[in-house]
This record gives C-alpha cells, structure tokens and sequence, in this order.
C-alpha cells in the first residue's frame, strides 16, 4: 500500500483548503524540500494525526492528543479571520493505494480526520482558547475499488485497520522517523535490538510459530505413546522402576542440556569479547611492550644519570683522596730534598767544627792528651793527696789539689754532645717530613696525571652510556607517541586490553573443556535412556497401538524438521541480510571515501549485532557516528529488502540525513528510492544546495514528486502570523 | 514470503528425504494444494495453511490432532 496523496485544510501553518494544499506522491522517491520554519514538520505531524490522532510535541518530545493540542492544530489566518458564532474547520485527508497482483487498477482508500471549533466571542488575541469551543472531531474512510464502485467504511476499527495496512504497528519505528531517532532504531547496547528488527520485519516469526506448533504437538503425542507403553506392561513393579529411570534421565539431560547451553553462552561471549579485541590487541600489546621498553630504559638512564653526578662529585673529592692536590708538587719536593741535603750537611759541618772546637779547648787546657790521666787514677790521687805523675804530695786545697779536682770533674764531662751544637735540632723533624714527602712521590704525586686521565675517560664513558639510554629512551617515546597517535586505544587501556585478552583466552580453553565433559555426560545419559527405552519397549504384553506409536514418530520427526527448518531460514536470513546490508552500506558511502570495511552480523548469544570490520575481519572500532547511523539505516533496509516488496509499505521521515553529513545524502536517497516502494522524505538538505537538489532530479533512479514549500512570511518575521501560508511548488 | 514458499523451505530441508522416505524428485512434485500420500508431509500442509494473524498455537495443534483421527476412522 502506497500514499498517493496527502491534502490539508487550515492545518497549523497550511492555511486554506485542501485544494490549496496538496501534494500527489509517486511510486518510488518522493522529497518534500523546505528551509526551517517552512512548515516540513508541520506535514510530518499532519500524516501522523491523520492516521494515528495524535501530534509529536517537539517541546516535550511527546505524542499529544488533539484535545490537548486543541485550537492550536488550527492555522491563524483561519482563526484570525473568523467572526464571532462561525465555525471553521480543519482537515487532513489520506488517499492511499493498494495495487494487487492481478489487478490494473488499485483500490484505493480515503482516510480524512477534521476537527471543528466555533468562535465564541472577540479577543485581542485569537489563539485565546477561551474564545473557542472544540465542537466535534470526526473521521471518514472510504473504499473506493474502482470509478463506480465506493463505499463508506464505518466505524474507529475499519479506519484502523486501513491505516495499520499502510503502516504496520511493529514496523512503524523502522518505516516512520525522525532523523533523531534513527540511531535508537538498532540499540547497539541491547543484544536482542536486532534480533527484535529481524522478527518484526522479516517473516521469521512464521518459522518459529510453526516450531511452537510442532513442539506442542510432539508433547502430546509423547505423553499419550507414554501412557500407551505403561498401561500394556507385563511387568508393573519393573516397568515402575523403569519409568521412575527414565524420567531420572531425562531430568539430568534436561540440567546437562541447560548447563551446556549456559557454558555454551559463556564460551561465545567469551570469544566474543576475545574477537572484539582482536582488533586493539596487536596495539595494545605494542603499547605495552613500549611501555615496558620504555620504563626500562628510563631505569637505565636514571641509573646513568646517577652513575654520572657520582663520578663528577668523586671528581673533587679526588683532589684529597687521590692527592690529587700534589699535582706538580714534585719540583717542591726536589726542592725540599735539596734543603734537606743541605741543612744535613752544614748541620756535620757545624757538629765537626762545634767537636773541633771542644777538643781545641781541652787540649788547650790540660795540654795532656784527653783522658790521661783517666779518672780513676784522678780519684786516687785526690784521695792519697799525692800526684803519680810527678810524684809530689800536696794538700786539700792548695793549687795542686785544685787542678787535680778540676780536672776530675771534667772526666764527667768528657763526653762530646751534639746537641750542644745547635740551639734548636730540627734534623728530626725534617727527616720526618722528607719520609712523607717521598712516600708520596713515589706513590702518589707521580700517577696523578694518570689518575685524572682515568678518570676523566671514565666520565666520558659514563657520559656516553647515560646518552646512548636517553637516545634509547627517546626512541621508544617516540614510538609510543606515535602509536597513540594512530591507535584507537588510549595507553591506559593497553593494559586492560591485554589482560582482558588473556582472561578470554583463558575463559574459552576452560568453557571449552567444560562443553566436552558436558557432551560426553549427555551422551552417556542418552545411551542409558535408549537403553530403559528399549527395555520399557519389551516388557510390554501385547503390542503397542500403531496408531500412536507412529502418531508419535511423525510428530517427533516434525519438531526436528520445524526447529531445523527455522534455523536455516533464519541463517540464509542472516546470510542475505548482511549481503544487502553492505550492498545498501556501500551504496550510501558511495560519495564518501573515507568510509571503509564491510558490516557483518555477528552471532552473539542467540542475538546478532551488526559491526564494522576491514578486509582481515578485524571490527573497526574508530568509526564516527555517521557510519554508525549509516550501518543501522543499511541493516534496517536489508530486513526491508529481505522481506521482499509484495508486501510494501511507505517509509515517511522527517530530516532522515539530519546525524549525517552532506556527502551521504545522495547515497541514503539513491538507496531508499530502489528500496522501498514509495518513500516520502521531508529534507532541508536540498534546500540551500541547489547542486544537490539538481543532482536530485537528475540521478535518482526512482524518482517520485518533488516539492518545495516556502511560507509566505520568512521566520523571522512572524510577528502578525494573521498572513502566513504555505506555498507549494511542485519541481518536477 | 508467502506459505507457498515456507512449505518449500521444509520440502528443501536435507533432513525430509531421511523422514519421509521420498526422494528428491517425488520431494519437489508435491504441492502445498494437493493431497499427499505422507503423515509428515500432511502435518507440516496443516500447519503452514494455517498460519494465520487470528490462529493460536493451541488451536492449530488441535487441527493437526484431528487430523489424526480422521485418518485413523
């Protein structure tokens, strides 16, 4: 069913009669171009009350009731010219076409909704609402099969049921949209949002009725062959046991199945988070590898650094602890050694002479050579008071007695000091210093230029290895700058990825394993089941009632022919969804190069989700919200398209390119033109850009009627709406 | 897709050869519209001439049941 046309009377901003304000539509595309303020939203709400009795309130972003919405539904140069007593009228009607198989002439329905106010009294303001009173809302559907043949359909559920054969009540959300509401079409955060698109718009749902069908079936005929086999037992109390073993079984099938199907659901979320990594992880572990590199080399080069202001402070303190201070003082030392050399010998020369010097003055006064007469003898003589040398006595204290004494005393001090020689010995002292002086010539001052050299060669080399980690760590800066810079993940999230990579790897080893064990324990319930099965079977008596035993057989076969049948429908359904998604993905973006990758829908669960992946099947996780809307919109088409077009249905939208750029606009049109039947599209894109509009015209290959409205006062003059009308220009 | 085309989705299931015993030929040769010589082939007839907005499981269940015992009398 198709809209051929639409005509309103004094509705909001499209003032006069329904003649004045008619747009026909055609099979195919149908654009309807006007800037802001022309009244584009005015017809959307228009197709809605008409069908539905209810305006989209852009405020409050709600569907409001005609009641509520009251004279304000009414244009206001009907209401401004209308006197006191009179009634004015507005009216939306719908003509609408189905076209039949073998017929040449569609029938064609009417659809027309009128409300009707009556002026009660004067105001300065005519949009007073106490000045009116809402006297009827009505509407009339008229089936018309041919030029003679028409009739009136009476009745809310006649009206109905023709605007829910336009529109279907679970397609509307897909065929009937703002631009703003496309992106919440295909919910990406809800699993089942496609899933839920899928059943509504393809003929799926017929597959999974037949299935509940089949299953219902099945069961009743299991329970009556159940019933058979236990009434014709020859053995109760066996056959009792065997049934209490049966159903043991099939309860413990029945957990394993449900054990299987949740490990099952966790093994594929599982890989499925694994996949969805699998196009950050070779980044992410990059980043990480860098960061790893990079956090070492800072290390090392933080060490370096150290190593370095180690060996420059060490530097300065080698001046004590190396004597490195004694540099050149080897001539001060030679020097040194000299004065030494000669303080010692003038020191012998001073000891010979001050010895010279004393021996003069003893021989001088005893003219006897020294020692002689020796003390001994001296003590003798003293004592006998008789000298032994000229044999003559003498007396205490006479000068012979004094001589004598003297002379023994000096025996005392026969000794020659050489201390005596000089006032202030410093020999001593100086040797001291000569021993330390040479101590540290030979060991020290001599290998102080070797020293510095080693050491300085040293600070070069540790100069060197704190530049080679600091260009090392420069590197690695750089590239982990330049990764970011063309990754997607940030390099706080590498870490997460990573880890989160290696836990879905892990989780799918340990699902998977789990998947086995529980296989095998089915497997061996199952055998034993077959076994109690077979045993039920021959201890019946007599035999079983044919009838349902094969009653039994056939519908057992149909439950596995409806389930089977539904999932191969439903996965050619997958299979030419995602087929015609990119075929209508591809044909949007033709304009646009930048776009990249193909849409797949991905199994998830029981759900599928439609991605963006490149050519290696890794998801393209940087795509911008255009393409977003776009895969939804192409996703969207495909179901439409899948279902095939005997079954059509308009698609109406108001600014449907509004979340996207310019650049698509020809791609969407294009694609809805060979897409849908008939498609009316409410756009301010072709209204500026004349060249698009002329590319319109031209290239569309499905090209329906095009319309311009203009209002006949520019928005921002609005002030007195008494004068304001819609204009509309048909351009083709 | 209309029911024509539903019941030839089944017909094309690999599994109905094994079920029905029919071969290929015989398979593509029956119609949803004429009578067919097979239970199974009959069941899933019933079901998809039956897929209608206004029918419930339970009633289309019931119509296979005497289906059934129609046979049987």
């Amino acid at each position: 069913m198709i809209i051929k046309s639409i005509a309103l009377e004094n509705f909001q901003c499209y003032s006069g009669s329904l003649k004045q304000n008619t747009f026909e539509f055609k099979k195919g595309l149908n654009v309807i171009i006007g800037d802001n303020g022309s009244g584009k939203s005015k017809l959307y709400d228009a197709f809605f009350w008409v069908l539905y009795d209810k305006i989209f309130d852009s405020t409050t972003r709600l569907l409001t009731s005609t009641s509520d919405v009251g004279i304000n539904l009414f244009s206001d140069m009907a209401k401004s010219i209308c006197i006191v007593g009179e009634q004015i009228t507005t009216k939306v009607q719908l003509v609408l076409q189905d076209f039949k198989l073998n017929s040449e002439y569609p029938d064609e329905y009417l659809l027309e909704r009128k409300l009707t106010i009556q002026k009660l009294k004067e105001s300065k303001d005519f949009n007073d609402p106490e000045c009116w009173k809402i006297l009827t809302i009505s509407i009339k559907s008229i089936e018309k099969k041919d030029i003679l043949n028409f009739r009136p359909m009476q009745g809310v559920d006649a009206f109905d049921r023709i605007a829910n054969k336009l529109l279907p009540n679970d397609m509307k959300p897909y065929l009937w949209f703002q631009g703003e509401q496309v992106d919440s079409l295909i919910d990406f955060k809800k699993e089942n949002s496609l899933t839920e698109a899928i059943n509504i718009l393809s003929d799926i749902n017929h597959y999974d009725f037949i299935k509940d069908v089949a299953y219902k079936v099945f069961k009743q005929a299991e329970a009556a062959y159940k019933s058979e086999l236990k009434s014709k037992s020859k053995n109760e109390e066996e056959s009792n046991t065997l049934y209490r073993r049966q159903e043991e079984l099939e309860k413990r099938i029945s957990n394993a199945e449900n054990d299987l199907s949740s490990v099952e659901k966790s093994l594929e979320i599982a890989e499925e988070y694994k996949d969805d990594l699998l196009g950050k992880i070779k980044d992410a572990q990059e980043l990480e590898q860098i960061k790893s590199e990079l956090k070492n080399a800072s290390e090392k080069t933080r060490r370096a650094k150290e190593k370095l202001e180690l060996a420059r402070k060490g530097f300065n303190n080698n001046l004590f602890s190396k004597q490195w201070l004694l540099r050149n003082a080897g001539s001060y030392f030679e020097a040194f050694e000299q004065k030494i050399k000669d303080f010692d010998e003038k020191r012998e020369d001073l000891k010979i002479e001050h010895k010279i010097k004393l021996q003069q003055e003893e021989a001088r006064k005893s003219r006897l050579p020294e020692n002689v007469p020796n003390a001994t003898y001296l003590n003798e003589m003293l004592n006998d008071k008789h000298c032994f040398l000229c044999d003559r006595a003498f007396e205490e204290g006479d000068h012979a007695h004094q001589y004598l004494a003297e002379m023994y005393e000096r025996t005392k001090n026969t000794r020659v000091y050489y201390s005596d020689f000089l006032q202030n010995d410093f020999k001593k002292f100086f040797m001291g210093l000569y021993h330390n002086a040479y101590h540290l010539k030979t060991n020290s001052i001599m290998n102080v230029d070797s020293s510095i050299q080693t050491e300085l060669i040293r600070i070069d080399k540790l100069e060197e290895m704190r530049s080679a980690e600091m260009r090392e760590y420069e590197m690695y800066d750089a590239r982990l700058k330049h990764l970011l810079g063309t990754s997607s993940i940030s390099e706080e999230d590498s870490k997460d990825i990573v880890r989160s990579f290696r836990m879905y790897d892990s989780d799918k080893d340990k699902f998977k394993k789990q998947q086995f064990e529980i296989n095998q324990r089915i497997k061996t319930y199952r055998a034993d089941l077959l076994e109690v099965n077979n045993k039920l079977k021959n201890i019946i008596g007599e035999a079983a009632d044919q009838e349902i035993v094969e009653k039994m057989e056939v519908l057992d076969a149909f439950y596995e022919l409806a389930r089977t049948t539904r999932d191969q429908v439903y996965e050619e359904q997958i299979k030419r969804i995602e087929e015609e998604a990119n075929m209508h993905f591809q044909r949007m973006t033709a304009d646009n190069r930048s776009v990249q990758g193909r849409i797949i829908l991905k199994k998830h669960g029981n759900n599928y989700m439609p991605k963006n992946i490149d050519n290696n099947g890794i998801e393209l996780t940087s795509i911008n919200d255009s393409n977003i809307i776009l895969i939804k919109l192409s996703t969207i088409m495909a179901i439409v398209t899948a279902k095939g077009k005997s079954d059509f249905h308009p698609l109406i939208t108001d600014a449907p390119t509004s979340k996207f750029s310019d650049n698509y606009t020809m791609g969407f049109c294009d694609t809805v033109s060979d897409v849908f039947a008939q498609s009316i599209i409410i756009s301010y894109d072709f209204y500026h850009n004349i060249a698009l509009r002329e590319r319109l015209l031209k290239e569309v290959k499905n090209i329906g009627s095009i319309f311009l409205i203009e209002p006949s006062i520019p928005e921002k003059n609005r002030m007195n709406r008494k004068e304001l009308s819609t204009k509309i220009t048909p351009l083709n | 897709m209309n029911k024509n085309e539903i019941f030839r989705k089944f017909m094309q299931n690999p599994l109905i050869k094994e079920k029905t015993g029919l071969t290929e030929l015989q398979l593509q040769s029956i119609s949803l519209f004429n009578d067919t010589p097979n239970r199974l082939i009959d069941v899933i007839k019933t079901t998809i001439l039956n897929l209608e907005s206004d029918q419930s499981i339970d009633s289309v269940a019931r119509k296979i049941n005497q289906s059934f015992k129609r046979e049987t009398i």
